[in-house]
């Protein structure tokens, strides 16, 4: 604030006396100035000729004055100020002052001014500078004028009344406005000068025909452009009393436009479209954007008055059957309606300047009139009649709303694409429906399915619901399930027609009034209770073709599929599920056209599509889908082979009708995934990668809980399968078969003189293998494979069990050795490697009783052998097999000793073998006789109870370490027993696969020490 | 503390001038002092002002006791400018009529921009914008004890630069 004190000069004061500067000093304090900021703001109350006079107080104040910020914010004020635009001109402008320097440099010459620049740019700061400069320098015509910029011709200070003489140049001075930073005053100044005088008349001007303005310009449309630029000019104008000002202006533009606006009207009445219309909605148009004459045009539009004619919306409920509704009037309507707007765009391009602006105007009022009108009463009548009516008539009318707006014929110009007016008018029309379709969609879809499993289920439970399946013979399953899920994927890939489906109104009949077909192949059903259904049977046994010739394809195929499972068809229906998901794609088709309204609305929509997914898997999976399978694991454990009279069968019955089981949920989870494939994750309404997207989750989960009762029931299935083995086992082997008597061969033998497997032998093998060949293809090829391995070791077990409790002669050895081949051809089927080394063993087992009781060394040297068996058996074992000789009483003590002498050697040779543990070949005998028994129950624990070979090695190696340790000093036969335990106990820590198998090893254990 | 209880201000020219507390807190300037200072040690002594003359201080000091009532008007950011007054209240126009001189006007403009009271600085901005219009070029100098540090030769370039806000000359 001091600055203005030191620049004070004595000069300014009187020079009177000699004290005279004393008296400046004093003065000094009392002549105050303002500091910069102060008057900077002091500026902006300034109007312009007041600043321009301030400018001329000093050149401090001229700065001041001059700092282009003011005059921008003053152009940005009247919004002809471009940021960008300057921004672009001030780098042009640089970039050009730096190749003039480059070329001054290298011309080493004065720069010549290159005409050509200036023609590709509109306006150029450094030429302009440079002509300024070389018009400067020129002779002195009118220098002191054009030197700072002001070269436009109307606005030179030498003719201040050119803007009157130069009207049209007036009228396009805003446009003309140029954004050049350091020159915004100049700008400011031709706007201003241009502006101003009209202006400033105005607002004294006492009526509307005073104001220079009119007079200047004569005719409505320059009087319309002028007044919208006074209008913008009157945006810069923030001094004293500009509110009267503006309101004056207003007012003035009011009245104009209440004049323009009843010619317009006139023209209206007169329907002079090219004429009066045209003229004066243009005059409007550059007035203020023609919002009064669009609002005019839309308002007395005829288009609203003649709306009966455009069609009853009751008409889509009256000329539909009862419950139902047809859409063609619906159609007419939105038809005749798209023909009149079509008219009218036409109209409105010749009238409007802006025609399409006016269109969606008319679009929008026609919107608000006609079609909500419509829309709006035919949805809430058809949804208090009948909602099955009222889902469709909404996504109906969706889908025609969209079209008719798609096919409206646009006049040009138009800013928003027709997608967005489609979606906005869509939007509004249907908004207010939205909540309510969206939640009786699901709703319906949820009743409707809950409704079919429910009707199912009696009509279920009015049959004999314990009743038994059979197998219904060979036939191809993978290829039959590969020809229904293409047709089913063809299907889902249809586009859903909002006109009724062939699959919503009428269900298959086969699941209706289930029938059976009798059985191809296979044994009459006899043991089978009769389904109320089997009247039917003679009219179509044979053929899979439903009474009803069905419509198409894949209805055709469902039908097929569910004769073919008709095993099954008490515990869950192919057709219900197919039923389901097709009632889910209606519905899901209906509520996915909303999605693409996108913003809330949408998102909503997907949501409940998502929903109606979700239910339908829960439907499906968890009361249908799981009850069958609780119902198939609960027939598999109640199964009791002894119970069952009919064992002629080649199979058990519950658990065939479980692998059916099995295959149908493969069947419907391949379904499922299909269909969120085409109907969710294709048009975008799930997201595959979102691990908490509801339909994946709910997806993901029918599927873990068809895997899960899928493990459960195979788990059953193989207890059951065994327990039929065993049966098999126990009644149809004749003792004869292994041991037959010299004057009968076995009766079970088929042909009393052919060698061959016996029929039990057969029998299982049919069994089993029939079973495990009805999975391929219907789970997981690991699955099976566990599946498979499972039941080979069982039947393993099951063998040799069966075994031990045989008696064979030389004779009969033959008989089981045919049967031990059959076993290995069958597991070799199985491509199972760890398997077919136990009934590889097996096999070769069965040769220790094909030895003529005369050979006991060569016996012994079998049995001691380990190799031979693969190391599935061990000595010992083979020892106990080897009793079971019709005449081991009179080879016993021949092969026992040819064994004892054999023993220790080859006990020796594994020792050696063994390599690096070479310390146990110190053992005492005892030791090494208890590490032997050790051995042997390790052994058999885990071979008993289908341990694989490494959990026995593991064993043994472990066994071997801990007597080598503990037990070498001092081994008695007292201090081994509880050794042992120990011992067994360690080994159960180290193996926890062991360890359930403790309880029975255990009593063995003190068996065989006692 | 009692919101009336009584400050006493020392001006320039050693002239002591009583106002209430709540007044002073109309001056950003001296409210933020006696915030930053110990009150109760403060009460008594006068607080030098000496950057203001008496004069104008004592129409300071009577402005900031009729709007002591008034909110402090926040103007801290100074990006935004201040909202462009149309007309004062009745009791401020009266006001700045009495004070007459215009050299006291200044000082009072300083002064608030000094103490930072931004209400009557907007306001004495406003009337010295009022004085201004329609001044010539020499009375805008001499009300705002301006130099003329320009040539007549470039005075006249302006004017004529210019020329387009005049239409009248």
């Amino acid at each position: 604030m001091t600055t203005y004190n030191r620049t004070q000069q004595p000069a300014t004061l009187p020079k009177t006396s000699i004290l005279s500067a004393l008296r400046a000093t004093s003065m000094l304090e009392t002549k105050s100035a303002l500091p910069a900021e102060v008057i900077v703001s002091i500026l902006d109350y300034l109007p312009v000729p007041d600043l321009m006079r301030f400018a001329r107080t000093s050149s401090r104040m001229r700065e001041m004055v001059y700092d282009d910020t003011r005059w921008v914010a003053k152009l940005k004020n009247m919004g002809v100020w471009n940021d960008l635009e300057a921004k672009r001109r001030f780098e042009d402008a640089m970039k050009r002052k730096r190749d003039a320097a480059a070329r001054t440099i290298a011309n080493s010459g004065p720069v010549p001014f290159d005409s050509k620049e200036g023609s590709t740019t509109i306006f150029d700061a450094a030429i302009e500078e440079e002509r300024r400069k070389i018009e400067a320098i020129q002779p002195p015509r009118q220098s002191e004028a054009t030197v700072d910029g002001f070269e436009t011709l109307s606005l030179n200070p030498n003719q201040p009344r050119s803007p009157f003489e130069d009207p049209i140049a007036l009228l396009e001075v805003l446009k003309n406005v140029r954004s050049v930073r350091g020159h915004a005053r100049q700008e400011f100044g031709k706007v201003y000068g241009a502006l101003a005088p009209f202006y400033f008349d105005l607002a004294q001007a006492k009526t509307h025909t005073e104001p220079v303005v009119f007079k200047v310009f004569r005719d409505p449309e320059r009087q319309a452009q002028m007044l919208s630029n006074l209008q913008v000019f009157s945006k810069c104008d923030l001094t004293d009393g500009w509110s009267q000002r503006v309101d004056k202006l207003s007012n003035m533009v009011a009245i104009f436009e209440g004049a323009v606006l009843r010619e317009f009207e006139q023209g209206y009445e007169f329907w002079d479209l090219d004429g009066r219309m045209r003229r004066y909605a243009h005059v409007l148009y550059s007035l203020n954007g023609g919002s009064a004459s669009t609002e005019l045009f839309i308002q007395k539009h005829p288009l609203f008055n003649d709306r009966e004619a455009l069609g009853n919306p009751i008409d889509c409920i009256n000329r539909a059957p009862r419950d139902d509704i047809t859409l063609e009037p619906s159609r007419a309507f939105f038809e005749s309606l798209l023909h009149k707007l079509n008219e009218q765009s036409s109209n409105i391009s010749r009238i409007f300047p802006q025609p399409a602006t006016v269109f969606w105007a008319l679009v929008d009022k026609v919107r608000e009139d006609i079609i909500m009108e419509y829309v709006t009463p035919l949805l809430d009548l058809t949804h208090d009649r009948h909602t099955a009516s009222y889902l469709k008539a909404m996504s109906g009318l969706f889908e025609q709303c969209m079209q008719f707006v798609h096919s409206l014929e646009l006049p040009s110009g138009s800013k928003l694409s027709v997608e967005d007016h489609a979606k906005a008018i869509c939007l509004k029309v249907f908004e207010p429906h939205m909540d309510l379709y969206l939640q009786e969609e699901l709703e319906n879809f949820t009743t409707h399915a809950e409704r079919e499993v429910s009707n199912w289920e009696q009509k279920l439970s009015e049959q004999d619901a314990t009743v038994e399946s059979f197998y219904m013979g060979s036939f191809n399953r993978q290829a039959d399930k590969n020809d229904f899920l293409s047709s089913f994927k063809k299907v889902v890939m249809m586009p859903v027609s909002v006109l009724p489906s062939a699959f919503g109104s009428s269900r298959p009949t086969t699941t209706t009034n289930p029938t059976l077909r009798p059985p191809t192949t296979g044994t009459p059903s006899s043991s089978r209770p009769q389904t109320p259904g089997v009247g039917n049977n003679s009219e179509r046994s044979g053929s899979p073709q439903p009474s009803e010739v069905p419509t198409d394809e894949l209805k055709a195929k469902a039908a097929l599929m569910a004769n073919r499972l008709e095993g099954i068809k008490s515990l869950f229906s192919i057709e219900v599920a197919l039923d389901l998901v097709h009632t889910a794609k209606e519905s899901l088709g209906r509520a996915a056209k909303f999605v693409q309204l996108g913003g809330q609305v949408g998102e909503e929509a997907r949501e409940q599509c998502e929903a109606i997914f979700v239910v339908l898997i829960k439907v499906l999976g968890q009361t249908h889908v799981k009850n069958g399978f609780g119902k198939a694991v609960d027939h598999l454990s109640r199964y009791n082979p002894r119970e069952i009279s009919d064992h002629s069968q080649t199979a058990v019955a519950p658990l065939v009708m479980f692998i059916e089981l099995v295959n149908v949920g493969d069947i419907i989870s391949q379904m499922i995934d299909v269909f969120y494939e085409q109907q969710l994750a294709t048009p975008k309404i799930a997201d595959k990668n979102d691990f908490m997207d509801p339909a994946g989750l709910a997806k993901k989960k029918f599927e873990q809980m068809l895997d899960e009762n899928v493990a459960a029931g195979l788990n059953k299935g193989i207890d059951v399968l065994m327990d039929e083995v065993e049966y098999l086992c126990a009644t149809t082997q004749l003792p004869t078969d292994y041991n037959p008597t010299a004057s009968s061969h076995g009766n079970g033998i088929s042909n009393g003189s052919d060698i061959g497997p016996t029929v039990t032998a057969r029998r299982v093998t049919e069994l089993v293998s029939s079973h495990t060949r009805m999975l391929t293809g219907s789970t997981e090829k690991t699955m099976l494979d566990v599946f498979n391995g499972e039941v080979g070791l069982r039947l393993f077990t099951a063998l040799c069990k069966h075994l031990k409790r045989q008696r064979i002669s030389t004779e009969g050895a033959i008989n089981l050795i045919a049967d031990m081949t059959m076993y290995f051809e069958y597991i070799r089927t199985l491509k199972n490697q760890d398997l077919l080394v136990y009934f590889k063993a097996l096999r070769e087992l069965s040769q220790i009783y094909l030895i003529d009781a005369r050979h006991a060394k060569e016996m012994a040297t079998i049995i001691a052998d380990n190799d031979r068996f693969g190391g599935v058996f061990r000595a010992e074992e083979v020892y106990e097999y080897a009793e079971r000789r019709a005449d081991w009483y009179q080879v016993k003590r021949d092969v026992e000793r040819a064994i004892q002498r054999r023993c220790g050697s080859t006990l020796q040779n594994d020792k050696m073998a063994k390599g690096p543990d070479n310390t146990k070949s110190f053992w005492s005998p005892s030791a090494r006789l208890f590490a032997k028994l050790l051995a042997l129950l390790t052994f058999r624990v885990p071979s008993n109870c289908f341990c694989d070979k490494n959990v026995r090695r593991h064993s043994e190696t472990v066994s071997h370490r801990e007597v080598g340790n503990e037990a070498t000093p001092c081994a008695s036969m007292q201090a081994t027993q509880e050794q042992s335990a120990s011992l067994l106990a360690i080994v159960c820590l180290e193996i926890p696969d062991v360890m359930v198998l403790r309880d029975i090893a255990c009593p063995t254990t003190s068996d065989t020490f006692h | 503390m009692a919101d009336n209880s009584m400050v006493t201000l020392m001006a320039a020219d050693h002239i002591e001038i009583q106002a209430t507390l709540q007044a002073v807190k109309q001056c950003a300037t001296l409210g933020t002092m006696l915030e930053v200072l110990d009150e109760q040690q403060t009460l008594g002594l006068p607080i030098p002002v000496l950057e203001v003359s008496g004069e104008a201080l004592k129409k300071v000091i009577e402005w900031c006791e009729y709007h002591r009532e008034d909110m402090v008007v926040e103007t801290e950011q100074p990006g935004v400018a201040a909202q462009i007054l149309t007309s004062l209240p009745q009791w401020d126009t009266e006001f700045f009529a009495n004070i007459g001189d215009k050299d006291l006007l200044i000082k009072i403009c300083n002064a608030s921009n000094f103490l930072e009271i931004p209400l009557l600085l907007q306001y004495s901005i406003f009337v010295i914008a009022q004085a201004l219009r329609g001044k010539s070029t020499e009375e805008m100098r001499a009300f705002l004890n301006i130099e003329n540090d320009l040539t007549p030769e470039e005075e006249q370039k302006i004017r004529e630069d210019n020329a387009w806000a005049m239409p009248q000359n």
